[in-house]
């Protein structure tokens, strides 16, 4: 537990969803196609899977990519299995993930990233002979450096979350 | 050391994360695979994509107001510098104009007496690229037009400066575009200079395609224009495709290589036609 203390720290289920719907309006924006942008979606969804195993699961992971599939123009199912081993991935790290500084966790975060984006170009190129450019493969770094930002800015509310309602506590209750 | 405050329970943990994975990636597969060769989930991304463009309107508003400012700005003087081009290309069009005028007139006439079909049909939609698909792995874009404009899959999109592309994905008022720079979009052209027919393959991963299947001993040269044979019956004949970048030749048993750029390059603000021609899907 280097960096931050999560004990006791319970994030809103609408923190949660607010978080997944903006990573989705980061997904939406049109950016030029030469650059790998990092899918902010699944960053957002390892945050959770990583850190509440027991709210945002497989289930949530695999809506998700269906929604960006549709969106993409891609095959349907070819996020939905990106994100699905994502999240099993996430699940499995999440005990060790949480005692980790912030760095390190990117560290171990790329190569889940790096996995399942490599396992869905296979896929993708069995299925209809589809090849993504050679800079696309830099994007599990990308991943990473979003998942910093994500992380940070999600500890950010997380802790706001819990101090104000310590106050609320202390004022309703007197403790 | 997980964010939930209370322990995770001891026994009803559901189904395991393995499990689970497997389930989701199974249904992933067996998507994937119907989505690549039948049609019927395209209810399903239709009625998503009815959900979802309200917000990729929301997302894309800043952008075009970006644009609409940009037009505002230029200048009085940019716009009469442009009106003088025109006005000159116009009088340099009129006489061709003429001449298309009588041949049309003497080809109507020459093919009513042949009994021929009318070549292709003139009737056809404007459309604007709203934006690109984020798909890496292909070459797609969105224009805003769908089935509320009588688009059907497999009709030919064309740019003034040449082919675009094919009609991929029609839904309610938007469709998807095929760009011929695809991996899975081939056109059947034609070299007018070395007087070959050919078929074109996109490179998928850059703004560029391959002609497949030339002529072993015919001298392509780069710089060569490439038009549309109209062979497949939808594509108009004549139509610039693009013009030839590299030529590797034959070797014993192979087909030469030869890249080419296409003519029409997407960018943002383009204007595109959607030829409406019958074709085989319903």
């Amino acid at each position: 537990m280097k960096s931050f203390n999560f004990s006791g720290r319970v994030p809103s289920k609408n923190l949660i969803y607010i978080s997944i719907f903006c990573a989705l309006l980061f997904n939406f924006i049109p950016f030029s196609k030469s650059i790998p942008v990092p899918d902010m979606v699944a960053v957002v969804l390892v945050f959770w899977n990583a850190f509440l195993p027991a709210k945002v699961g497989l289930l949530i992971a695999w809506i998700l990519g269906l929604v960006m599939d549709v969106h993409n123009g891609s095959l349907l199912g070819q996020h939905a299995l990106a994100y699905s081993i994502l999240s099993y991935g996430a699940i499995s790290l999440h005990r060790r993930l949480l005692w980790y500084s912030t760095i390190s966790q990117t560290i171990q975060i790329i190569p889940l990233f790096a996995a399942s984006m490599l396992t869905v170009s296979l896929i993708r190129f069995i299925a209809d002979g589809g090849v993504a450019p050679w800079w696309y493969f830099s994007r599990p770094i990308f991943d990473g450096l979003a998942w910093i930002l994500v992380s940070w800015i999600l500890q950010i509310m997380i802790n706001k979350k819990r101090e104000s309602s310590i106050e609320t506590r202390r004022v309703f209750l007197g403790k | 050391m997980s964010l939930s405050q209370t322990p995770p329970p001891l026994f009803k943990q559901g189904y395991s994360a393995r499990l689970k994975l497997l389930i989701a990636a199974f249904s992933a597969l067996v998507l994937m695979n119907i989505d690549a060769n039948f049609y019927f989930l395209e209810k399903i991304r239709s009625l998503v994509t009815t959900v979802l463009d309200p917000v990729v309107e929301f997302i894309l508003l800043p952008r075009d107001g970006l644009i609409y400012a940009y037009n505002q700005m230029s200048t009085i003087s940019a716009l009469n510098e442009e009106l003088d081009k025109l006005d000159k290309k116009h009088a340099l069009n009129s006489e061709y104009f003429l001449t298309l005028e009588q041949i049309k007139n003497e080809n109507q006439g020459l093919r009513k007496l042949l009994n021929l079909q009318k070549n292709f049909s003139t009737s056809s939609i404007a459309a604007e690229i709203r934006y690109k698909l984020p798909d890496p792995y292909s070459k797609k874009i969105i224009v805003n037009r769908g089935t509320k404009h009588k688009i059907k899959v497999g009709q030919p999109v064309i740019s003034a400066d040449g082919i675009v592309g094919q009609v991929s994905k029609v839904f309610n008022n938007k469709s998807e575009v095929t760009l011929i720079a695809d991996a899975n979009l081939s056109i059947p052209v034609f070299l007018p200079r070395a007087r070959i027919k050919a078929i074109t393959k996109g490179k998928g991963t850059i703004d560029g395609f391959e002609l497949n299947y030339t002529d072993l001993s015919a001298k392509i040269i780069n710089g060569d224009k490439i038009v549309t044979s109209g062979l497949d019956g939808l594509y108009p004949p004549g139509v610039i495709v693009g013009e030839v970048t590299s030529v590797f030749a034959a070797t014993p048993g192979q087909f030469p290589v030869v890249n080419a750029k296409p003519s029409s390059i997407i960018g943002l603000k383009h204007q595109v036609l959607i030829l409406k021609v019958e074709t085989e899907f319903k």
